[in-house]
């Protein structure tokens, strides 16, 4: 049999562990949002649709940061869209994947499903059909109780 | 498809193969990164000669536990492996691969 071996030392010491290495991504792409964490109707979603048993199989991984809505589909993404009453939000053509998104799922959708997931939010913007000055205000529209407001 | 966790419309949902290596570094991998010294047998593939067939990572957390995550790149032959841990004094061995909780 092949031999190896390992030597460690506990004062051999390459730095302190960021947990936020242990981060990760929920997309708007295939069936990560739309028939993964969000399905209601399903026998184990919540009263926001979202399914509490693929809830229960994020918190074991112990995720302290989910980066979100992409990816390619944050480039084109309008965030006014996604927040207001839900029968009021437009359906639009994502143009990073061609589907029909619909907004049922926005920021403070996700933001809940993040508190639920017990994680945070880095929240991605999209600097692919706009720039930097329209996407200043999705932090205000986090905070605010006027959401649509914003709208 | 790169997701670790597969959901069924209507169904359950269950992990891939990639949810475990995640879940292990997420629960083991955390405190202070240990420099592993390793001594291993080599390899050449297209890009690099000399490459190691085991690759190691270790780590000591706040409780003083220590873990080591290791690949054995073989595609043919076990290893039998020897791991230098005298500079931490007593320690308890524990093998949490495979484990759930």
């Amino acid at each position: 049999m092949k031999k190896a071996k390992i030597v460690l030392d506990k004062d051999y010491i390459i730095s302190s562990i960021d947990p936020r290495i242990y981060g990760s991504f929920i997309e708007h792409l295939g069936r990560a949002v739309y028939g993964g964490i969000y399905e209601p109707g399903h026998p184990q979603a919540d009263g926001q649709g979202f399914r509490r048993d693929v809830l229960e199989m994020v918190r074991k991984l112990n995720v302290p940061v989910v980066r979100y809505p992409g990816g390619n589909f944050v480039s084109g993404f309008n965030w006014e869209d996604s927040v207001g009453p839900a029968d009021r939000r437009p359906k639009r053509l994502d143009l990073a994947w061609f589907t029909t998104e619909t907004n049922a799922v926005g920021l403070h959708e996700f933001a809940d499903w993040a508190e639920k997931a017990d994680t945070q939010v880095m929240y991605a913007v999209n600097l692919g059909t706009r720039g930097p000055g329209k996407n200043c205000l999705p932090g205000a529209a986090c905070k605010c109780d006027r959401p649509d407001h914003y709208a | 498809m790169i997701a670790p966790i597969i959901t069924r419309e209507g169904g359950g949902c269950w992990p891939q193969t990639i949810y475990w290596p995640f879940f292990h570094v997420s629960k083991y991998g955390r405190g202070k990164a240990l420099r592993a010294i390793v001594n291993s047998p080599v390899y050449d593939c297209a890009d690099y000669e000399g490459v190691p067939l085991i690759d190691a990572a270790a780590v000591q957390d706040d409780e003083g536990n220590v873990t080591v995550f290791c690949v054995n790149r073989d595609m043919k032959e076990d290893f039998e492996l020897e791991i230098d841990l005298r500079s931490f004094g007593d320690l308890k061995f524990e093998n949490t691969t495979g484990a759930v909780s």
